[in-house]
């Protein structure tokens, strides 16, 4: 073979090999568009799946946000409603012990129990009035000098004022411990005033009157009094029939 | 399921009546004793879950009682809590040093008691 056709040959081989590797360039590039196009695709499907997500992620948060203040709200009516139903027992349990017995002396020692256990007192004192025009007679107390205490006579002490007017006085600044009448409550029978319950010093570890306190004032101005006439009335008649 | 065996003991019966108004809707089974030394043979006799123990009682103190009750065999392990006016700091110790498990002040709060009860009637292994 001449140097001629040597040439030749190894032109055309190189040309046919150039052109095998353009065409698997081509073909490369080919499969490069489409893996770009289809990287795209997911690209995008990400973006979409992204925001769809992101949204969602919103959505959810402002969802546990909303279940978060109804929990909220819900353990706020739990604890509401516990309180009043504790509230509620302290009143019924008053008022059941003292309409459980006509004996004299279990009403004032359920009045006594009550200021004592229900209140939060360990000095109180229980005053009738007595057959003397507007004197009050000591009948029950409890850590208090009751010798000192015995009686009252209407005019002469500070307790005028707020048994005048037939309504209760609380000193609502009392805290536990501290020596000074807590509260005053008047024993009525309709508008008139036939004893007093005095609370003194409150238990050391009771901040002060709370309001189920102020409702318990209320029911033993009214349930304690009714009480205690009826008490004594079945006393006085046993003693007349012997 | 067995119902759970709360043990009431108080001289008063304004606060076992209290106590039983506010445990009533749990399904617990409530005894009551009205002085110390019944509190300790209800205690033997009847092997409560859980005793409320007053402190100020006739015949026997809850003091006394719960060394009784802690003293016993059968009765050793049973949570005691003690319900007292005396929230003040020597007075708990007395309590502690005396066995109690825990112990409420008067007046009594309804949601501190249903608390302290669970909690401590899930603790001794006694489901609710």
């Amino acid at each position: 073979m001449s140097a001629d056709e040597k040439g030749r040959t190894y032109v055309i081989q190189a040309r046919d090999e150039q052109q095998q590797y353009t065409a698997a360039l081509l073909r490369e590039n080919e499969k490069l568009r489409a893996a770009v196009a289809t990287l795209e695709s997911d690209h995008r499907r990400a973006q979409d799946q992204y925001r769809a997500a992101a949204e969602e992620l919103d959505r959810l948060r402002a969802h546990f946000e909303d279940v978060a203040r109804e929990n909220q709200r819900y353990a706020e009516q739990y604890h509401q409603i516990e309180t009043q139903s504790s509230n509620l027992a302290n009143l019924y349990v008053a008022s059941y012990q003292l309409h459980s017995s006509v004996d004299r002396q279990t009403v004032l020692n359920t009045i006594l129990e009550i200021v004592i256990n229900l209140v939060g007192s360990e000095q109180v004192a229980v005053y009738e009035r007595n057959c003397a025009p507007n004197r009050f007679k000591l009948a029950a107390s409890f850590g208090v000098d009751a010798k000192r205490l015995d009686s009252f006579i209407l005019g002469t002490s500070n307790i005028d004022r707020m048994l005048a007017d037939a309504r209760i006085f609380t000193d609502d600044e009392a805290a536990g411990g501290q020596d000074r009448l807590t509260a005053c409550v008047p024993l009525k029978i309709g508008e008139e005033v036939i004893g007093a319950i005095l609370v003194f010093r409150l238990l050391d570890h009771k901040p002060s009157l709370q309001p189920v306190d102020h409702e318990l004032f209320e029911l033993l101005a009214v349930h304690a009094s009714t009480a205690l006439h009826c008490a004594t009335l079945h006393e006085k008649t046993l003693a007349v029939l012997g | 399921m067995k119902r759970k065996k709360i043990l009431l003991v108080d001289d008063s019966t304004t606060i076992l009546m209290m106590e039983k108004f506010i445990l009533r809707n749990d399904p617990y089974e409530l005894i009551t004793a009205s002085n110390g030394e019944e509190a300790v043979q209800k205690a033997i006799d009847q092997k409560p879950d859980l005793i409320l123990l007053d402190v100020i009682m006739p015949k026997m103190s809850g003091f006394e009682a719960c060394r009784s009750i802690r003293a016993h065999e059968t009765t050793s392990a049973i949570p005691v809590i003690m319900v007292t006016t005396r929230g003040e700091a020597a007075n708990v110790e007395s309590g502690w040093s005396n066995g109690c498990t825990d112990y409420i002040t008067k007046p009594i709060n309804a949601v501190e008691l249903l608390a302290k009860v669970r909690n401590l009637l899930e603790d001794a292994g006694v489901p609710a």
